[in-house]
């Protein structure tokens, strides 16, 4: 399919980048390079202006400070990977860990997770999630603050309001519980199939409290809420992984051409066996 | 438009361009620098990688504006006109290029990794690799150029294998020709070629399987910018439809008809009244450029009366079925049975063991990542027709355009193949776009280059595989094989391709029984019609079904009486002492050590020591299974009288011209078509050896109609070497004959006393002056002042080559996988070839090709299978996120070993290699997963073995999954 004809904007400020957007008949180029292959599918540009956040410093910085660090929209994987400030966030290392080919992590940033949330972003958005992380949303007069499980409501990526955007992630790096991405891959399929962010505060072996993310099988990544209340105030000795669990979250697995849902419940069950249960 | 300037290999380049201008367009369209190329156009080939600011991007992925401000360095950036880069140095020393399209790419990805690692091992390597794909070499070898070209950056010494030619060059490891430009990025592929004056075009394909053509608009598409013409079926009434060449003789067939009377026919240039298949073109726009004439074909409107579609071989010919074509009731395009059916019941029927199994070989796509493309020129004033096109077989262009397609001169019509990808066989047919821009060149009177997408060559680009196979084998229960029968369906499809019942009748007809001597044995198929894309061989062709069907058959049988796999092979496999050996389906196999091949390659696998490393396994939780896959494949295509007894409308004999200079210097045409094989290299090896002149004195060529040769029957089912090579032996040893005849004149000598030793004449009874070299030979016959009595001018011959009888390679592969018993996925740990190709021109050559074959049936055991919409016929697998092909870090060291038969059956003594060794190594993956899977009581599971599949195997009997835990 061909690409559409569109025009093309670079502002080098974010006042230029709100001056040149049009309500919904415009459309944000975040450095990220799924968006060609989207634009390739059919996907068109709204109003035919695509404008690119490329010549804003600002937004491809990260910051820290206080026990957090900011990261910009347009920030790549591979920035991510590289920085010191971010090496404690084993689920975010893990995620960036299983993305091997070289132009994913040059050409993907933190905006292309959240905006468009392809099979490789996936892991990258579930790490963010299980983290906790805060997204800094602008808008033409405004700034707010939403949760990364708001931005992700309703099984799409839908936190934004109109004239808004993200200029940033939040993370805290200081007294953060200790976390992880793991995920299974096949070899029909290019991206993982299935993959499971962590965070688990404990007291001995006893859960306080968790957080755990699904990627990869899910349009983008949930939290499983159920299951982690029934893990709270368990022991780590006491779990076992009963293939129930996940039939109860109401979660809608996306299965594809190579790959039934059933199996992809059964590899939930082996994730949370491989995070939970110690071997 | 917007002016846009990049910074390319330090230059800038300054350009117009629309903001949709893709980067990799830009870097090839704008800046011409086309080592830069397009594969999958999803990011997922990596042929187009460039740096960007040093890192590693596809520039299919990027919008060129978005590159402004960074320096972009491409494949041509990295080296100077004095020398190489390490890398592309090393990617040549270490036989890591074939047809080298995915070369630049791969290259630029490695740069990035050696500036962050300058020591990365292996894995290091593989997994960077993970989005750099390989669809030919394999990847062993360009794991070991990274590894070498690093140690050389490091300042360390660095050994490579290539050796001198010397005066033997046969045997060695001699560097191959023609490399630098494809490691430079300055070689020119089809997509890379452009021409004065010249116009695009795009085709437009059917969104339906099958459904009646009610009406097609072209008013909106013929008014859009650019568009120069728009034509339809209604354009091309005197454009006949493509012809078949192969019409088996023995039984009945049932095919398309074709004007000509004299062949029969498939689809046409367009479909007029009816679409049977999604590729089935409709329209052709020809613009002023690409994105014109693509974007023109989005505006043509179709109005279609969907028709119920039938893509299952089965299902088509059952009663009610859709039917395709008037000329083939029940969608049979062809019955027959190879064998003696009676006798191979009977022998059934009265055995003590009788195993049975349903087997889908499923339908695969070649997938090259260089797609198909023409570039098409006709000169009025001559009445000249020109095509460049990406073909394996460029002079049955010649001969079945002009006189089947188009009706023009066959002396007017020249056919040029550029620098070409792979072809895995697809490339070796005749598709109705080929003579469609030829046509639109001439009537246009303007140069006109298509060049296909991904998608589209999902559509239009012949596919493979796809059989069912209904076995049976029996025996005693000490493991004697008694009889073997296969009841098949091949689907092929909408069409018959050229070659169509090729494959399905012969080609796995004649080679069911393996390695081994099976009394009875018979092969019933019927070729079937479906609304799937028409099928052509690919890779390992007919041989690779052949062969899954025994090695599984044979393992089932094993296990059904409780025996070793390896002894019951070992026990039923044809002796070394039984050659020639006529397997009771057609082939006299030629020589070979079956026996040894086995023994060797599970002594290398340590199948003493399985129940060991399956306990080892099994403490890690996984299941380790070895699987066994022996074979014995046909190659070296003809003889001429056996394939036209097959059915082919083709002469299949070698000819090759040699011509020596009044210089010295010895030019080759040969009638092979390389397309990644090296015949530059290994032909001119052969030629030096029988010259005895250096190798630099000879040039072999190729792919150019216009080259002094009669005929070239072209490179596919591993032919190349064993006949066209032994043409090229043959006709140096006919100028030497006349060289010695124009000696034994010129010393007046009796010919009996004139020697030709080290490239000279040699009068032996005075050597010191009754000596001339081959060159003053060749100077003196050009004077030609003093010639013989009736001999001709010049030093010069032609020579063909018509083998009696064809080529048996053979060998065994081992595979060991480990199954994770959680999660169910497949990893390769280990796996052994032993494999005899007879006598080899240059090892390092023949491994490049070995591990080509090896990776092709790896992706296919485990991954590969096109799948279609069942409602519509589309094609849902068309890019490489929904087709996975193999990648590197799924394979392990590949452990290859050779033994040496030497052929009889050309001077030689070479077999096949090219594709050859791709049979054994599907069912030995297969066979591997199955062992694994034993305590399950699994006992077949078809490919691609996906997790998926093993998953529901394990816990087929469990209503909940529990998951293990190691014992």
């Amino acid at each position: 399919m061909t690409i559409q004809a569109f025009d093309y904007i670079a502002p080098d400020s974010l006042e230029g980048i709100f001056e040149n957007m049009q309500g919904a008949t415009s459309q944000l180029l975040v450095g990220d390079q799924s968006y060609v292959s989207l634009l390739k599918r059919g996907y068109s540009v709204p109003g035919g202006l695509l404008i690119s956040l490329k010549n804003v410093p600002e937004l491809a910085q990260i910051e820290s400070g206080g026990g957090y660090v900011s990261l910009g929209v347009t920030t790549t994987f591979a920035d991510l990977k590289k920085h010191e400030s971010l090496s404690a966030l084993t689920a975010l290392q893990g995620a960036l860990a299983t993305i091997k080919d070289p132009h994913l992590l040059n050409n993907s940033t933190i905006g292309g997770a959240l905006y468009h949330c392809q099979a490789h972003h996936s892991p990258i958005a579930g790490a963010l999630m299980a983290l906790k992380a805060e997204i800094n949303v602008r808008g033409p007069r405004t700034s707010r603050t939403v949760t990364i499980e708001e931005f992700f409501q309703n099984g799409k990526a839908s936190g934004l309001l109109s004239g808004e955007i993200i200029r940033s992630v939040r993370l805290a790096v200081a007294g953060i519980p200790a976390s992880s991405y793991q995920d299974i891959s096949v070899h029909n399929r290019v991206s993982p199939l299935c993959g499971l962010a962590t965070s688990i505060t404990r007291k001995g072996k006893v859960i306080e409290s968790v957080r755990l993310v699904l990627t990869g099988c899910v349009d983008v990544p949930v939290r499983l809420a159920k299951t982690e209340s029934q893990l709270v105030e368990r022991s780590l000795d006491t779990i076992q992984i009963d293939y129930n669990i996940i039939d109860s979250e109401p979660i809608s697995l996306a299965g594809d051409l190579h790959t039934q849902t059933s199996y992809l419940n059964h590899l939930i069950n082996v994730l949370l066996k491989k995070t939970l249960v110690p071997s | 438009m917007k002016k846009v300037e990049l910074h390319i290999n330090g230059k800038i380049h300054l350009a117009e361009t629309e903001p949709r201008q893709l980067l990799v367009d830009f870097i090839r369209d704008q800046a011409q620098l086309t080592g830069t190329k397009e594969g999958c156009s999803s990011g997922n080939c990596g042929v187009c990688t460039v740096l960007i600011n040093g890192k590693a991007t596809k520039s299919c992925q990027v919008l060129a504006i978005e590159a402004e401000g960074k320096s972009i360095t491409t494949i041509e950036g990295l080296s100077t006109s004095e020398s190489l880069h390490p890398l592309q140095k090393a990617f040549w020393e270490n036989y890591a290029v074939q047809n080298g399209f995915s070369t630049p790419g791969t290259i630029m990805t490695a740069v990035e990794l050696l500036s962050q690692n300058p020591d990365p091992t292996d894995e290091d390597i593989k997994l960077w690799l993970n989005g750099n794909l390989s669809r030919e070499t394999g990847y062993q070898q360009v794991v070991e150029a990274i590894k070498s070209a690093a140690s050389s950056i490091r300042g360390e010494s660095t050994t490579f294998p290539t050796e001198e030619a010397g005066a033997s060059p046969v045997g060695k490891s001699i560097k191959t020709r023609k490399t630098e430009e494809l490691v430079r990025g300055s070689a020119r592929f089809i997509a890379d070629m452009s021409l004065p004056g010249m116009l695009h075009a795009a085709i437009l394909q059917s969104p339906h399987g099958h459904a009646n053509i009610l009406g097609i608009d072209t008013s909106v598409a013929e008014a859009m910018p650019g568009v120069v013409r728009v034509f339809t079926a209604k354009d091309t009434q005197q454009v006949m439809p493509m012809p078949v060449i192969w019409i088996p003789p023995f039984t009945e067939s049932h095919f398309p008809p074709h004007p000509s009377g004299i062949v029969p026919g498939s689809h046409s240039v367009f479909a007029s009244d009816k679409v049977r298949f999604v590729g089935d073109q409709l329209a052709a726009v020809v613009a002023e450029t690409r994105q014109q004439a693509y974007d023109a074909l989005e505006k043509i409107k179709v109005r279609y009366e969907a028709l119920p579609i039938v893509l299952d071989a089965e299902e088509a010919i059952a009663d009610g079925a859709p039917q395709l074509h008037d000329a083939a009731p029940n969608n049979i395009m062809i019955h027959t049975v190879f064998g003696d059916q009676e006798a191979t019941q009977k022998a059934i029927d009265e055995s003590e063991v009788v195993v049975e199994q349903r087997i889908y070989n499923q339908r695969l796509m070649h997938n090259t990542l260089e797609v198909r493309g023409v570039l098409a020129q006709h000169d009025p004033a001559t009445n000249q027709h020109t095509l460049w096109t990406n073909t394996q077989i460029p002079y049955p262009h010649r001969l079945l355009i002009s006189g089947y397609v188009l009706g023009i001169p066959y002396n007017k019509l020249r056919v040029i193949v550029p620098y070409m990808g792979e072809s895995n066989g697809c490339k070796g047919n005749l598709y109705p776009d080929t003579p469609l821009v030829l046509w639109m060149a001439r009537k246009l009177g303007r140069p006109i280059k298509w060049v296909d997408t991904r998608a589209g060559f999902a559509r239009n680009t012949a596919q493979s595989r796809d059989q069912i196979q209904y076995v049976k084998i029996a025996g005693t229960r000490d493991g004697k094989i008694n009889a073997l029968s296969c009841r098949a369906l091949s689907n092929v499809g909408a069409y018959p391709v050229i070659n169509a019942p090729g494959q399905p009748l012969a080609l796995i007809g004649r080679s069911i029984t393996g390695a081994y001597a099976i009394p009875q044995a018979s092969y019933d198929i019927k070729v079937v019609y479906t609304n799937k894309v028409p099928t052509a061989p690919m890779r390992g062709s007919g041989r690779a079904e052949a062969i899954f069907l025994i090695e599984r058959a044979i393992e089932r049988f094993a296990r059904e009486i409780g025996m070793d796999p390896a002894e019951v092979r070992r026990l039923n496999m044809v002796k070394k002492d039984q050659f020639p050996y006529e397997n009771g389906l057609g082939w006299t196999y030629d020589s070979g050590d079956y026996e040894n091949t086995l023994n060797t390659a599970l002594e290398k696998a340590g199948y003493a020591n399985l129940n060991q490393m399956k306990e080892e396994a099994r403490s890690r939780n996984k299941l380790l299974g070895l699987g066994i896959g022996s074979y014995v494949a046909v190659a070296g295509v003809g003889n001429s009288a056996k394939m036209g007894g097959e059915g082919l409308m083709s002469g299949t004999w070698g000819s090759a011209y040699i011509h020596v200079a009044p210089s010295g210097e010895v030019a080759i045409t040969t009638g092979a078509q390389p397309h990644g094989q090296s015949q530059d290299t290994t032909f001119a090896q052969i030629a030096a050896q029988e010259l005895q002149i250096p190798m630099d004195y000879i040039t072999i060529q190729h792919s150019d109609t216009d080259l002094p040769l009669y005929y070239g029957q072209a490179s596919y089912g591993s032919r190349s070497l064993s006949v066209e090579g032994a043409t090229v032996q043959k006709a140096c040893q006919m100028v030497i004959k006349k060289a010695r005849e124009m000696a034994a004149h010129l010393f007046k000598m009796p010919l009996d006393l004139v020697e030709y030793r080290d490239g000279k004449l040699i009068g032996t009874p005075a050597p010191d002056q009754a000596v001339m070299t081959l060159q003053q030979i060749a100077l003196m016959l050009w004077f030609a002042w003093d010639v013989p009595e009736g001999m001709a001018p010049g030093l010069e011959a032609t020579a063909y080559f018509d083998p009696q009888n064809f080529n048996f390679p053979s060998g065994t592969h081992v595979a060991i996988v480990e199954v994770d018993r959680d999660s169910c996925a497949v990893e390769l740990v280990r796996y052994i070839a032993v494999d005899d190709f007879g006598v080899v021109i240059n090892p390092e050559v023949v491994k490049s090709q070995t591990h080509g074959n090896i990776l092709l049936g790896i992706s296919q055991a485990l991954a590969e299978e096109t799948r279609y919409s069942p409602e519509t016929g589309q094609v849902l697998t068309d890019d490489f996120d929904t087709y996975p092909i193999a990648h590197a870090s799924w394979i392990p060291e590949l452990e290859l070993h050779r033994t040496v038969s030497p052929s009889p059956s050309n001077p030689l003594g070479a077999k096949g290699a090219g594709d050859v060794s791709n049979p054994p190594v599907a069912p030995a993956v297969v066979n591997a997963v199955c062992d694994a899977l034993s305590e399950f009581g699994v006992e077949h599971i078809d490919m691609p073995v996906t997790p998926e599949k093993i998953w529901k195997v394990m816990y087929a009997n469990q209503e909940k999954p529990q998951l293990t835990t190691p014992s």
